[in-house]
């Protein structure tokens, strides 16, 4: 149908054209290679990330490993670069894919261990795969060189792998055979751990720790055999392993309520103990590769001493409970609390053997003699001479976490310190741990609050630790099954996703994970036909995808936000700023090799292509001559076959999309033309305007010949083209606008020889008539159909006419006579149709369409009784057809203009009523009041004026985001309307009349406004 | 004897003072002495733990390896801070001319002439590298050639000839040695750059840059190119973060 904003050609073949351009794939570069050094450079560029941010050159780098080497190379450097980005799984997966026949299999195992072990990535789950596929594979076989890199990260694996393995004797005894092979010491795991084990277990037991169920008994039979062992090694081995051994027996001799016996085990050892502590001092003194500052530490740690004080702790506590369940108050007290009781072993422990196992373990011991020694005797204990961070890292290690949160929680209102910094960060864990989620945020906070100022990199513990909550959450949404808990958890998650962008200069790949969430939900949204939330959703994307533009100007991040915005506001449709978005993603686009390259001419194609659409064709034109510009300029030279299709196609759309712009841009001159040869119809003798308008026509035929020439260039160019019928059929437009009718049916029947299928073959008669069209001479184009024989058309063309001269909504410049041709050419082509549909018995719907157009061409035509019946008679046909509400309105329109108001108000409020009952669509409803409204437009009664104006005034104000464009069209005509019926009643409309021509500039109705 | 001290003294001049020198002849010989030097077309070898020489033939000897001599290892040591305007001056050629048959000469050679490059003087330059890769080979023959080579294509790339550079860098990439790295990407960087593609330079430069082992001069010419793009681009943020690099 004409409006007067829709007459325009159609734009199918360009977006076409479009979107086979902007297909893209891998192709080489010429680039001079050398793997070893390209591969170097990635390990150094991730070494050098602490003090500069490579991420950009990463990515062009690993996109040229990708296009110059196999793709095992590529994974592995791909794997790399996810390990430091924080992406274990994808960098576990990416080395991984590397299958065992690939020649960068054994350099695989090696980096992926040295990665997943590498500072601040430290996976545990990486390095245990990396060893396991060294040592369970042929390349164990494969020792390195001592003093190379590799041989280095061996000894990592060793240490893993050894861990790995402690339970399984048969991998175990491989391992230390491996070893002895290959000249490398397998540490062996403490023979006593077992031991140990048993021993904590059973004094948790005894000494009733929280968690442990209270009925529970300890094994007594195990540490039995566990002492018969130790006992019996005396008379094989007495190393230091056998000491640490007799501890742990006179340990168990305590849990199995044998405290005299322990006793006299320490002191049958006592002077072995000794000796052998001062054995491991020289050892440690003597060792060079610990530092000095830590020898006192470490000689303090290691000493027997610690176990002989927690065990004589151990002894006198357990006894003391028993003492005074017996009611032996005193002696339970000089056990408990006296000069050599329980608590004065865990304090000397903990002052004397910092840093061991046992000291840890005191720090909780000496706690319960002190709830005990004010429990029994009200009497409290000294202080530990060691600070609460201490205590806390103790309680951490031996995973008490509710204590060691209360010791953290000590420094939250402390001032800051180094110590307060490090508390915070591990009372987020020790809150998840000990099951108090909720407090974690608390910390967090003080993190935040008090600690950025603080450190030099501010938000290194606090994004961790955001990070960490969130992947607590995280865990928490997949274990649940519930739909309502998964979704809130999916919320936390990502809030505390979103924190970490809180801070600092926050981090730009997070922040672009997170807009693309938005960026996916957006169109889930859309696809369920959720029209506002998705709006809402693409709103929010579009701001997230801004503050990264802002934020991160110069990451990798900005650019793919470019693209991501562009595709946004093209599903949206808001094509400029699509435009625009897709110009600076294609501006920052890094150019690297031929296939970004291409990919970039296809994006700048893909400008200039909605540049087209929306008929801005000077920066069609500009964008055109840019993609020409950089065709030129870069080399897009390449053996890819595919890569080579793409070019080619992208060439050939491109300089066709410059034919087409220039065909449109010759428009405004052809007006132009037609305007001053009106004038000179009026006066004829102006010799000035006769002059100007033989130099227009001359000007314009020079312009026309030079487009018959570029039309010819592109046919002998790219002949063998899939456009070529369309550009055929449009040069032979062009001869007939040049008035050169031979050349026009010379061009038609050479077009009607090689393609007489093609659909623009069918349509040659009415060519001329589409080419007035696209030159927007509606006048002209009528006056074409004409000379067509409508009979001989099909129903496509017959269609096609229909809906370009249908007029729905006269527009305020058109003429009565151009309504008159176009609204005939309407009726002869429906009449046509219509015997057409008759003859094949088409079905109702088709025909209603059709009837529905005869109608409204005749009521154009003033021939409202001819037009009634047929509207009458579709309407009792199918009552509830597809084209009911066009029937009704039109109805309502005739009735209107016979004046018959009663018929109005009967029509309008049955379709409000039909309305109701059907699914709710502000677009229909809009609708209905805007055409009930403008039934009052011949009435010269006030009382239907106003009602007229009441109508119009409940839908001019519609939020236009809800609507679609036709609704948008009919919010502009109620607000004419308003404005009109309320100047007729006499009221000042310059205020309305201002803000309508302020909100819809380029409005159908704005012409109409301004006349008001 | 008047006649042989003189020898003596313009043998010692341009002799080669070493604990270990091994001479390759042709058939598979390999003698070895403390000290060579050569004379009108002939390698003189001293003999090990005694005070005579042998002479050899220079077209029978195919390569000698031996550690670079003190005057040459100096002058080596400006080249790789960067003083061209010595290496690239009389001492340099004296240099040049003294070692052409004794191991060294391609080294040195390709020292002088990439200094006079560096000066601007391409003519002389490309001359005397035309020849060079005749020299006697050294410890590593296959790192000399790549060195001459580049600094042909380094001379090309100087006299607009671009692609022609190109093709020389392209021919002995996939086997670059780790001591031309510096030489090599440097150039390749000012071949992206002037074809506008800052970001493949910046890439070449890095190289330079991190991986190991290139000179004081070769490191500090990369950096310099990277923060010229960077500032091109804008990129404020990172001219100073690679200026602590």
């Amino acid at each position: 149908m004409i409006t007067k904003s829709n007459i325009k050609p159609s734009k199918r073949l360009l977006k076409v054209l479009g979107i086979s351009a902007l297909v893209g794939t891998s192709a080489t570069t010429l680039q001079a290679q050398n793997q070893r050094d390209d591969i170097a450079l990635v390990d150094q560029m991730i070494s050098a990330k602490s003090k500069i941010d490579l991420t950009k050159e990463l990515s062009i780098h690993l996109r040229l490993i990708k296009d110059l080497y196999s793709p095992s190379v590529y994974s592995l450097q791909d794997a790399k670069i996810s390990y430091v980005s924080g992406s274990k799984t994808k960098a576990r997966q990416a080395f991984t894919s590397i299958k065992p026949t690939d020649k960068a299999y054994p350099e695989m195992v090696f980096s992926y261990f040295q990665y997943a072990n590498m500072e601040g990535v430290n996976d545990s789950t990486g390095k245990k795969e990396a060893a396991t596929l060294y040592f369970e594979s042929n390349l164990k076989n494969t020792v390195p060189a001592q003093g190379s890199r590799k041989r280095d990260v061996l000894i990592g694996m060793v240490e893993v792998y050894n861990k790995l393995v402690k339970s399984d004797e048969k991998k175990l005894a491989e391992l230390k055979k491996w070893g002895d092979a290959n000249g490398i010491v397998i540490n062996d795991a403490p023979p006593i751990q077992p031991f140990i084990d048993a021993n904590d277990a059973a004094e948790k037991i005894v000494l009733k720790d929280k968690g442990v169920d209270p009925k529970a008994k300890v094994n007594v039979k195990e540490l039995e055999t566990f002492i018969a062992a130790q006992i019996k090694a005396e008379w094989e081995k007495m190393d230091y392993w056998f000491f640490k051994g007799v501890i742990e027996r006179a340990r168990a001799y305590v849990l199995i309520g044998q405290e005299d016996k322990a006793m006299a085990t320490i002191d049958k050892f006592m002077e072995k103990f000794l000796k052998m502590d001062e054995e491991v001092k020289q050892t440690i003194m003597g060792d060079d590769k610990i530092p000095k500052s830590d020898k006192p530490k470490m000689i303090k740690a290691a000493s027997f001493m610690a176990g002989i004080y927690y065990t004589r702790g151990l002894a006198r506590l357990i006894k003391a409970k028993k003492l005074n369940k017996a009611k032996k108050k005193d002696e339970a007290k000089d056990l408990l609390i006296g000069r050599t009781g329980a608590a004065v072993q865990f304090y000397l422990c903990t002052l004397k053997n910092k840093g061991s196992n046992e000291a840890f373990k005191s720090i909780l011991r000496y706690g319960d003699c002190r709830d005990l020694a004010k429990k029994w005797f009200d009497k409290g204990l000294k202080n530990l001479k060691i600070n609460p961070m201490e205590e806390g890292k103790a309680f951490y290690s031996l995973q008490y976490y509710e204590k060691a949160l209360e010791k953290f929680d000590t420094f939250k209102t402390k001032s800051a310190t180094k110590e307060g910094y490090e508390a915070m960060y591990l009372a987020i864990p020790s809150s998840v741990k000990s099951e108090q989620l909720d407090r974690a945020d608390e910390y967090l906070d003080v993190l935040r609050d008090k600690y950025l100022k603080y450190n030099k990199e501010p938000n290194a513990y606090y994004t961790k630790m955001c990070l960490y909550m969130s992947g607590v959450y995280k865990k928490k949404m997949d274990e649940t099954e519930n739909k309502e808990e998964k979704a809130k958890f999916d919320q936390i998650r990502t809030d505390y996703y979103k924190r970490t962008l809180e801070v600092g200069k926050g981090n730009a790949p997070v922040a672009y994970s997170l807009a693309n969430k938005e960026f996916v939900l957006t169109f889930e949204l859309k696809k369920q036909g959720k029209k506002d939330e998705a709006r809402a959703q693409y709103e929010k994307a579009i701001k997230t995808y801004e503050g990264i533009t802002s934020r991160y100007p110069s990451s990798l991040e900005t650019v793919k936000s470019y693209k991501k915005m562009a595709q946004l506001h093209e599903y949206f449709k808001d094509f400029d700023k699509a435009a625009k978005n897709y110009e600076a993603y294609s501006e920052r686009l890094a150019t690297p090799d031929v296939t970004g390259r291409i990919d970039k001419v296809g994006i700048m194609f893909g400008v200039a292509n909605i540049y087209f659409q929306r008929e801005d064709y000077a920066k069609t034109s500009d964008s055109l001559k840019n993609i020409k510009a950089y065709m030129e300029k870069e080399d897009l030279e390449t053996s890819d076959l595919k890569q080579k299709k793409v070019i080619k196609t992208l060439k050939e759309n491109s300089t066709l999309l410059s034919l087409f712009v220039n065909d449109k841009l010759s428009v405004p001159a052809k007006k132009e033309l037609r305007k001053l040869k009106i004038e000179l119809k009026e006066n004829p003798e102006n010799a000035e305007l006769s002059a100007k308008v033989k130099k227009a026509e001359k000007d314009l035929n020079k312009e026309l010949k030079a487009m018959v020439d570029q039309f010819k260039s592109w046919l002998s160019t790219y002949n063998s083209s899939i456009q070529v019928p369309n550009v055929m059929a449009r040069l032979g437009g062009l001869y007939q606008e040049m008035n050169d009718s031979n050349q026009a049916k010379a061009t038609y029947e050479k077009l009607r020889r090689l393609y007489p299928d093609h659909e623009v073959v069918k349509q040659i008669s009415l060519n001329i008539v589409k080419v007035h069209l696209e030159n927007e001479d509606i006048e002209s184009a009528a006056s074409a159909v004409k000379d067509a024989k409508l009979e001989e058309l099909d129903k496509d063309s017959l269609r096609f006419l229909i809906n370009a001269f249908l007029v729905e909504e006269v527009p305020a410049d058109m003429s009565k006579d151009t309504l008159k041709a176009t609204s005939e050419v309407v009726l002869r082509s429906t009449d046509s149709l219509l015997k057409l549909y008759k003859a094949e018995k088409a079905d109702l719907n088709k025909m209603h369409w059709a009837q529905y157009r005869k109608a409204r061409a005749l009521y154009n035509l003033g021939k409202f009784d001819q037009a009634k019946p047929i509207l009458e008679k579709a309407a009792t046909e199918k009552k509830l057809g597809p084209y009911i509400f066009d029937i009704r309105f039109l109805l309502g329109a005739i009735a209107s203009q016979k004046k018959d108001y009663d018929q109005v108000q009967s029509i309008y409020s049955k379709l409000m009523g039909l309305s109701m009952r059907m699914p709710p669509d502000l677009n229909r409803t809009v609708r209905i009041n805007s055409e009930w409204s403008s039934a009052y437009m011949t009435a010269d009664n006030n009382a239907l004026i106003t009602k007229g104006r009441n109508l119009a005034m409940m839908s001019k104000d519609t939020n236009l985001k809800m609507l679609d464009e036709n609704g948008s069209l009919m919010v502009q005509k109620s607000f004419y309307l308003f404005i009109k019926y309320s100047k007729t009643l006499g009221e000042d409309i310059t205020e309305a009349r201002k803000e309508f021509l302020k909100k819809f500039p380029t409005s159908p109705y704005a012409l109409s406004v301004r006349r008001l | 004897m008047i006649k042989k001290l003189i020898l003596i003294t313009i043998i010692s001049l341009v002799s080669s003072l070493s604990a270990q020198v091994k001479v390759y002849k042709v058939g598979g010989v390999v003698l070895e002495g403390p000290e060579v030097a050569y004379k009108s077309g002939k390698i003189q070898l001293k003999i090990k733990g005694k005070q005579g020489s042998t002479l050899h033939d220079v077209t029978q000897v195919l390569r000698i390896e031996s550690p670079m001599p003190g005057r040459s290892a100096g002058m080596w040591k400006r080249f790789l801070g960067g003083d061209f305007k010595l290496v690239g001056g009389n001492a340099g050629k004296s240099e040049e001319e003294k070692n052409r048959y004794l191991g060294w000469g391609k080294r040195i050679c390709f020292s002088y002439c990439y200094s006079l490059l560096k000066n601007g003087n391409t003519k002389d330059s490309v001359s005397l590298l035309g020849r060079a890769k005749g020299y006697m080979r050294g410890n590593n023959d296959k790192l000399d050639n790549q060195l001459i080579d580049i600094a042909l294509a380094y001379a090309d790339f100087i006299n607009g000839a671009t692609p022609r550079a190109q093709k020389k860098l392209d021919l002995i990439a996939k086997n670059l040695e780790p001591e031309a790295i510096p030489y090599f990407y440097n150039l390749q960087g000012d071949i992206f750059q002037k074809l506008d593609k800052g970001s493949l330079a910046t890439l070449s430069y890095y190289k330079t840059l991190l991986l190991d082992g290139a000179s004081s001069y070769e490191k500090g010419y990369a950096k310099t190119k990277i923060i010229e793009i960077y500032t091109k681009q804008g990129d404020t943020a990172r001219v100073a973060s690679v200026k602590k690099l």
